[in-house]
């Protein structure tokens, strides 16, 4: 799906150049590279009722960041009108950022357009997008794969995430995909005590904020790109979504991945694939051609100014599922680097300084044993005031995520 | 009565050389060695023979004389051998392989429409004050080939003053091969041998010093007396010296005489001491020195020639289309040097006989193998070996020859540390087989046929199986030569190219696909040469292709898999092409060769044509039907005139003036939308909406040559006007696309540039060019989708205005040399990113306009050793060592430049191919 030939070239080109040659990548200073600032349109609406929101921006210089306030475009009038004339309005609630209201939902089958007119009066629209719907997500499930490393060529274990859609063509055919995922971490060890270091050494005081469950999310920052067009019988089939690490997992109790699916028009497909194929792009000769790629946003008054970003619509299925770690494809557990187990708890009668002390010494000296010790933190005290050490990964839950449930999470 | 004299002499020389004496001689011989009879013969009548001990080493004699006489003795003992003789009162010349004079057949004609008139002249006394003033005693005391006086034609009709035509074969004596190629020359008049050897020098009847020079051949002269038309054939020696000399000799005087600008003739043996990358030598990368001639980087497929595209190059192999020259993406070439004889680069003033690319022809030749002797020749490097073998199947008639080349490169992905690559495999391998046959004098025949192929097995992709990746060249070519008479020879050969690609993603099983692509080209060509005598030579012909392409399907493979079969409609076209062109030699200054060739194509059925709105650009919402064509029915048709002409005027010896101007028309494209040639690129035809590509170039030189040719020096300016150059939108995928006219873009082109080049012969040899070229293409569509850097011309993705190539080599000893090459040129152009921006949470680069920055330049030094073991003449194995360091300097130079975004930071990269210095070290062997 996402491969296709042109990578495959790549990569043989690669090897070539590895094979014959002593090739190398190296980095290289962008100064000389002189800026171009474009609007940039990044909106969508769907068919679920919610704030859709547009954002308004102009695009940035390439060393800096993209969340950058002064390239706004603030004061603006911007609204969706259908086919049928209704139109909705979106009111700017933070510089750049245009909301809809809370129970705006686009209709199957209306066809949709944005409106912009800044406040120097300066108008732009979008072509008209109809709003398909997206069949349900079949099944969400996961197999052991490794990852080839990218640049620095470490091969990486872990798990990818697939989809099958059974009645791709029952929407428009051609998919964006988004995902967001959860790990929920509960340690074995929470933190009752902790060991401040301090001037003569440590001090130990009780520590009283519940640090034993944490969630830590994430979501995609990739386009993910499907089509059925090219499939025999209308269905889509190992899709795949994500790859996480066998790292990832490594303290993780419970997991939970939602994978929306976007239905939406073969023009906003081949747009949003020619972006993918440009940032897929790595130096070698089978590369594209890159350039400048306009999406669906004209500017009314000068028709050669060039507006970046697309007005999408789509229809929209989301589905999630829930699973224990043990419930990965069981060739991944052989990877898994299961910290708390393999750790386990210490409980050590002399002080934390020597409990610590070796660790100044070279390891040759010290032992591998000591030099874990480094990785512990005090958690508890013992029925004796002796110390209890675990693996700080698994004595507060934050340092592998966030305090706080998610609200869906069942 | 004089009629009678005239005719008994003119029988005389046809029949035996020299002065008849009435000795005779008697002896009895059984498997006596030729020698051991010549010891008699000098014993018994005090006869001295002049003659080189090698030439009869292996000869013997069996048969009786009684009071024989010595003519007719000398006849029967050299009967069956290449041994020629020249009787002259008590002494006996002999001559291996060489016809010292005679009266061929082939100009019998000719003398027959003369000899009445010429008979009725006062020949003989002419005869006799030539004889005996001026060259009386050279002819004696001497078995020096070059210092004997040979007598050309027919005393008898000698006629002072007046010009006769020589003709005869140039051969290699040690194979008895024709020799192609080489210059043949007397004062200001030169021929160049055909592909049989054959040349043709007309001069003033008298005496001359006729010189022959070829590349790999000891340079060679002959004393002759010219008294009518006749033959004389002359066979030249291997150089010994010359198997790792870098040498240009073929062109000396060439450079000066040629009436064509930008040809240029590459022997293998040019290229045996340039340094090369893994010790491959490689006649194609030689080339990239030359003037004129890029790629695009490193590793890169395809050759940039004067600022034209990498599918505007007509490679040509015996005659055949060659669609994918390179192997492992570019870093070799499809050919083993070894089994090469050499290649023609013609980058502007291209014959009328070559068309259907725009920008240069590359015509490569196989050995014509060795009719007298096997010999095996082979070379071992880090990455491939090679074995080469030429066979004499029938002695001095017919040969074969057979090559091979195999990589061995996956033991080094063994020990690659990079996981990455560890399971992948790579091969490539290559071969070539020719047949030659000389049936006789006048008809030839060879066959020839060529097989590549390169495999790869990737673990390419995040999802643990793998990709195969295989694709393949297939040639075979037969052609007929046949020589009607000294001046009318013609050739009739059929060829046949395919091409294909198929790569496997099997890494998902239930969506494993496979797809493939193929083109096929079926060719004939019929092609007459002509020479009108001085000065008018005349080249005609016709020639007819045929293509079959697939331009993609894709099917599922497995009972898995869903993947869906795509299957788009094969293309077929025919194109056709007639040419004359007129070798016209105005006067000893002047000449001229000018031609016409009118080419046209047609786009066959069965196929579909779509329709579009009219104001609207094409894409699949403006389709609005179809047209459905039946099979063979003419979809569309292009045709249009090829004008070639060239023109060179002589200032003086050393120096002369040339201009050429030609025009070209392609009808055959390589859809690629990375910046060089792939071996994914897919060769479509002209259609309905795509037309074909025409150029125009007007080229302009200077040439000159220093110290008896030692030096060759030109320069040359061409400014060329391209039309229809193909490219595609920004981010157009063109994999399985029937519609290719929905992401095609067509437009015009334009390519200057001024070259200076230096050619050296001698112990220091080598050569040295700068290029300042320049190339643009403007995409000015009347749609947005269709306008790239808002229609204005902007510099090709190969626009490189700056080269410099040297290429040296100095001979210590006969058996030691040392090489150096220095290669400058200006970065590639590329497109930047300029801006960042984030849509629907993801980054997003947004790019400048298309090619407008550059890449960093490129310097590199590469030094070579070879070193020698035996020589050629020495009958034993020959071989050499070469030791060679490419990119001595070790300096990263840029291959390309691109971004990576690492979370939400754009970071740029610099890749460099060859990041370091690569030593090389190769054993090539011969015997």
């Amino acid at each position: 799906m996402k491969r296709d030939k042109l990578s495959i070239i790549k990569s043989l080109w690669l090897l070539a150049v590895i094979i014959v040659a002593t090739g190398c990548v190296e980095e290289f200073e962008t100064d000389s590279i002189k800026f171009e600032k474009l609007l940039v349109v990044d909106a969508n609406i769907s068919d679920q009722a919610k704030t859709h929101q547009v954002r308004l921006f102009y695009t940035n210089p390439i060393d800096q960041d993209t969340d950058n306030i002064s390239n706004a475009l603030t004061g603006a009038t911007v609204w969706v009108e259908d086919n049928i004339g209704n139109r909705t309005d979106f009111i700017e609630q933070s510089p750049g950022y245009y909301r809809s209201p809370e129970s705006f939902a686009g209709q199957r089958g209306n066809r949709y357009a944005l409106f912009i007119t800044t406040a120097e009066g300066k108008n732009y629209q979008s072509a008209y997008e109809e709003m398909v719907q997206s069949p349900e997500i079949t099944d969400i499930y996961n197999q052991f794969n490794i990852e080839l490393g990218d640049r620095n060529a470490t091969s990486v274990p872990g798990v990818q995430f697939f989809i099958n859609v059974e009645n791709a063509d029952q929407g428009s055919q051609f998919y964006r995909y988004e995902w967001n995922d959860v790990h929920q971490i509960v340690v074995p060890y929470p933190k009752k005590y902790e060991a401040i270091p301090s001037r003569e050494g440590y001090d130990v005081a009780p520590f009283t904020l519940d640090v034993e469950e944490c969630y830590r999310e994430e979501r995609f920052d990739e386009l993910i790109l499907a089509t059925s067009t090219n499939n025999a019988n209308g269905q889509l089939v190992e899709v795949p979504i994500k790859f996480s690490q066998a790292y990832d997992f490594n303290v993780t109790t419970r997991y939970s991945i939602e994978i929306t699916q976007r239905s939406i028009s073969p023009e906003a497909y081949s747009y949003y694939r020619k972006i993918e194929l440009f940032n897929e792009s790595n130096g070698s000769l089978f590369d594209k051609q890159q350039g400048i790629i306009v999406g669906n946003v004209i500017s009314l008054d000068d028709p050669d100014e060039r507006v970046l970003g697309y007005f999408e619509v789509s229809g929209s299925s989301s589905k999630r599922i829930y699973l224990d770690y043990t419930a990965l494809d069981p060739e991944i557990l052989a990877y898994l680097d299961r910290t708390c187990e393999e750790y386990g708890a210490i409980q050590y009668s002399g002080s934390i300084e020597d409990f610590y002390a070796a660790n100044d010494l070279p390891e040759s000296l010290r032992g591998s044993e000591a030099s874990k010790r480094s990785l512990y933190e005090l958690f508890d005290l013992g029925l004796t005031g002796e110390f209890k050490f675990a693996h700080r990964f698994c004595t507060d839950c934050r340092r592998r995520g966030s305090l706080g449930k998610p609200e869906y999470w069942q | 009565m004089r009629k009678f004299i005239a005719l008994a002499l003119m029988l005389l020389t046809l029949t035996a050389f020299g002065q008849q004496t009435t000795d005779v001689y008697s002896g009895s011989f059984q498997n006596t060695a030729i020698e051991q009879v010549i010891n008699d013969i000098e014993g018994k009548l005090s006869y001295t023979f002049y003659y080189k001990k090698e030439w009869i080493d292996s000869l013997t004699f069996s048969g009786n004389f009684s009071n024989t006489p010595i003519s007719e003795v000398l006849t029967t003992i050299f009967d069956g051998t290449t041994i020629r003789f020249y009787h002259d009162s008590k002494k006996v010349f002999l001559t291996n392989g060489i016809a010292i004079i005679t009266t061929p057949e082939i100009v019998s004609d000719l003398l027959a429409q003369h000899s009445p008139q010429q008979a009725e002249q006062p020949a003989e006394e002419t005869k006799e004050l030539l004889f005996t003033k001026e060259y009386a005693g050279e002819n004696q005391n001497n078995n020096d080939l070059e210092n004997f006086v040979f007598e050309v034609g027919s005393r008898a009709q000698f006629e002072g003053g007046a010009s006769s035509t020589m003709v005869g074969y140039i051969k290699d004596n040690s194979t008895g091969e024709p020799i192609e190629g080489a210059l043949v020359y007397s004062g200001n008049k030169a021929a160049v041998t055909g592909p049989d050897g054959f040349y043709s020098l007309n001069l003033t009847n008298g005496r001359h010093e006729i010189q022959v020079q070829f590349t790999g051949m000891k340079r060679t002269k002959r004393k002759i007396i010219l008294f009518s038309n006749g033959r004389f054939d002359i066979d030249m020696e291997v150089d010994v010296i010359a198997l790792n000399e870098v040498i240009v000799e073929a062109t000396r005087r060439a450079n000066i005489e040629q009436v064509n600008t930008g040809i240029e003739r590459l022997n293998v043996e040019d290229s045996k001491t340039v340094p090369a990358v893994l010790g491959e030598k490689d006649i194609l990368k030689v080339a990239t020195t030359f003037a004129g001639i890029q790629t695009v980087g490193e590793g890169a497929a395809g050759f940039n020639v004067r600022g034209g595209k990498s599918d505007q190059n007509l490679f040509l192999f015996e005659g055949a289309t060659v669609y994918n020259a390179s192997h492992f993406l570019g870093f070799f070439s499809v050919f083993n040097s070894d089994a090469l004889e050499g290649m023609n680069v013609m980058k502007s003033g291209i014959p009328a006989s070559y068309g259907g690319r725009l920008s240069s022809v590359f015509d490569i030749s196989a050995k014509t193998p060795n009719k007298e002797e096997v010999t095996v020749e082979g070379g071992i490097s880090s990455v491939t070996s090679r074995l080469t073998a030429e066979i004499p199947i029938i002695k001095e008639k017919a040969s074969l020859l057979a090559s091979g080349r195999l990589t061995y490169s996956n033991w080094i992905l063994e020990t690659i540390d990079h996981s990455d690559f560890k399971n992948n495999k790579v091969n490539f391998s290559d071969f070539i087989v020719k047949y030659d046959h000389q049936i006789n004098q006048e008809n030839r025949v060879s066959l020839s046929g060529y097989l590549s192929e390169d495999k790869f097995r990737l673990n390419s992709d995040t999802l643990f199986s793998f990709s195969d990746f295989s694709y393949a060249n297939k040639m075979a070519t037969a052609k007929w030569s046949r020589r009607f008479n000294a001046t009318f020879d013609a050739s009739l050969s059929a060829s046949y190219s395919e091409y294909d690609y198929e790569f496997e993603s099997t890494q998902l099983e239930k969506n494993a696909f496979g797809q493939d692509y193929g083109i096929r080209e079926f060719g004939a060509k019929l092609d007459f040469n002509k020479d009108l005598q001085s000065p008018h030579q005349l080249n005609f012909g016709l020639e007819a292709k045929r293509y079959d392409i697939n331009p993609g399907t894709k099917f599922p493979i497995g009972s898995e898999s869903v993947a869906g079969s795509i299957s788009l409609s094969p293309e077929q076209g025919i194109e056709g092409a007639l040419y004359v062109s007129d070798n016209h030699e105005i006067n000893d200054k002047l000449s001229l060769n000018y031609g016409l060739r009118y080419s046209f194509f047609t786009y066959l059925g069965p196929g579909i044509t779509n329709l579009y709105l009219d104001d609207a650009p094409k894409n699949p919402d403006t389709k609005t039907g179809e047209i459905i064509h039946d099979k063979g029915d003419f979809i569309e048709t292009y045709h249009g005139p090829e004008l070639r002409f060239a023109a060179r005027y002589l200032l003086d010896d050393n120096s002369s003036v040339k201009l050429s101007y030609d025009r070209s028309r392609q009808y055959l494209h390589a859809l690629s939308n990375s910046a060089s040639l792939s071996p994914t690129d897919l060769w479509r035809l002209s259609n309905e909406y795509i037309e074909p590509q025409v150029g125009d170039q007007i080229s302009v030189g200077y040439y000159r040559d220093f110290l008896n040719g030692e030096y060759e020096t030109s320069v040359e300016v061409y400014g060329k006007k391209l039309s229809n150059l193909v490219d595609f939108k920004t981010g157009a995928d063109f994999l399985l696309n029937d519609r290719i006219e929905t992401i095609a873009l067509q437009g015009p082109g334009k390519s200057y540039g001024v070259e200076f080049s230096l050619k050296k012969d001698g112990r220091l040899n080598g050569w040295f060019n700068y290029s300042y070229a320049r190339t643009f293409i403007k995409l000015d569509g009347s749609f947005d989708e269709e306008t790239i850097n808002n229609g204005s011309y902007f510099p090709t993705n190969y626009d490189k205005p700056h080269t410099i190539n040297l290429v040296s080599n100095y001979e210590i000893t006969t058996r030691f040399s040392v090489s150096y090459n220095f290669v400058y040129n200006t970065g590639r152009p590329i497109t930047f990113p300029t801006g960042l921006y984030e849509l629907n949470g993801i980054e997003i680069l947004n790019y400048s306009d298309r090619n407008e920055y550059r890449i960093p330049d490129y310097v590199r030094m590469d030094i070579g050793l070879t070193l020698k073991w035996g020589h050629r003449l020495t009958k034993g194995s020959h071989s050499f060592w070469s030791v060679s360091v490419y990119n001595v300097l070790g300096r990263k130079n840029a291959f390309s430049l691109y971004f990576d975004l690492d979370d939400g930071e754009v970071q740029g990269y610099k890749l460099s191919v060859f990041g370091s210095a690569i030593p090389t070290i190769s054993y090539n062997f011969k015997f």
